[in-house]
């Protein structure tokens, strides 16, 4: 009896650990929610501009393999509200950071970014948008 | 039989609905919005007509029940061509090539309403006369015309309408018409004809919070008027930023985004 009921919970974990809402934004059903790219990284541009800041790097993924990437992120009003105080001088060519993001579903090296944790520890994210189906 | 499962599948099943039921509440178009968090603080004292500042609202796709939508709205509806997932309309991701979405595809401005359903402040300015709003959302002023006048009978078509307001005791209520036609009323692609009026009412709750009302009532596009109704939150540390639309920043990141992220 105790392991069915314990199995049951474990079930439902496992259920949901796969059911990750989809907190998509403008353009971003393009990119899969269930996957966060989490590793070192080295900057190499930092593009802080409407509608939408690039954020491209090199990324060492789980083989030790150096990926080239592209990622989106909030426009600078957002990120600043989101805690970006130093603006277009939050990341720099050459910072080594640890980057979390969500890869398109196509397999191109693009993705939004989930959040980017500096090598002082701190860490710039920003807010989940609030409609399931996207846009912010 | 007693199902061996029932059990567990009754589980799965309860966890699943707790988890997941402030989301599908959230998908329903024309929700109310979510009750206002009590705090210990005492109430900071409010002119109920004061309604300047900064105030910021969540982001909406669907606003408009597709039930209500005349014949010809619902066609040109599902007509449309976006990157995000509505109904069962194709879903597009070869970034503005064939998009419909008519601020995604050029820099036309998004207007009023759809302005309110971005996730993006705006600010209320007071001065003799009328209210000044200035959305964050490509920078959009517009002027609601307190001097006592009717609306105008033959406007000329703009984006942002023709707007007086007058006071209902504590509500603002604003009337707006002369609708150019070329925007959407929502970001899920609900146009907006040439016969919208548009009623928007603006009551201030209490010191942090203001409520606004809208009434859409659009013959060609509404069998019938429908209302809308919101929450904006104060916000008096933020500034409204520049957000304009220039086709080298929508170029850079279509090159740098959307035209990879889109390819089959």
């Amino acid at each position: 009896m105790k392991t069915r009921w314990a199995a049951s919970a474990a079930m439902a974990l496992g259920f949901l650990a796969f059911s990750v809402p989809l907190f998509a934004h403008h353009g971003t059903s393009a990119y899969d929610y269930s996957k966060t790219l989490t590793g070192k990284a080295t900057i190499s541009n930092f593009h802080w501009a409407n509608p939408h800041c690039q954020i491209e790097f090199d990324f060492k993924d789980e083989n030790g393999a150096t990926q080239h990437w592209n990622i989106e992120a909030f426009n600078p009003a957002m990120l600043r509200r989101d805690g970006w105080t130093q603006g277009r001088e939050s990341l720099k060519p050459g910072d080594e950071v640890t980057m979390s993001f969500h890869p398109a579903k196509n397999g191109m090296k693009v993705g939004i970014l989930d959040k980017v944790v500096l090598a002082d520890g701190q860490v710039l994210k920003q807010r989940a948008a609030q409609s399931q189906t996207g846009g912010y | 039989m007693r199902m061996r499962f029932t059990g567990p599948i009754v589980i799965v099943v309860a966890v699943t609905v707790v988890c997941f039921s402030p989301l599908l509440a959230a998908q329903s178009a024309g929700q109310q919005v979510k009750a206002i968090p009590q705090t210990d603080k005492p109430a900071a004292a409010i002119d109920p007509h004061d309604l300047s500042g900064v105030w910021m609202g969540n982001y909406n796709e669907s606003i408009i029940p597709n039930d209500l939508l005349t014949p010809s709205a619902l066609k040109q509806f599902n007509s449309q061509k976006t990157e995000r997932p509505v109904g069962d309309r194709p879903i597009i991701y070869d970034g503005e090539k064939n998009n419909t979405d008519p601020i995604v595809k050029g820099c036309d401005p998004p207007g009023v309403p759809r302005v309110y359903f971005h996730a993006r402040p705006f600010e209320i300015m007071k001065i003799p006369g009328r209210f000044i709003f200035h959305y964050e959302e490509y920078n959009t002023f517009r002027e609601i015309w307190t001097d006592g006048r009717e609306i105008p009978k033959d406007p000329d078509p703009s984006w942002n309408g023709y707007s007086v307001g007058h006071w209902q005791g504590d509500t603002l209520v604003v009337d707006t018409v002369g609708f150019n036609g070329k925007t959407w009323v929502d970001n899920a692609g609900h146009g907006i004809s040439e016969s919208m009026h548009l009623t928007e009412r603006f009551k201030r709750i209490d010191h942090d919070h203001m409520a606004v009302d809208f009434t859409f009532d659009d013959p060609k596009s509404l069998t019938q008027p429908f209302t809308y109704k919101r929450v904006y939150t104060l916000h008096p540390d933020w500034e409204i930023s520049e957000y304009i639309c220039t086709v080298e920043d929508k170029e850079d990141f279509y090159k740098g985004i959307m035209a990879p992220a889109g390819k089959p």
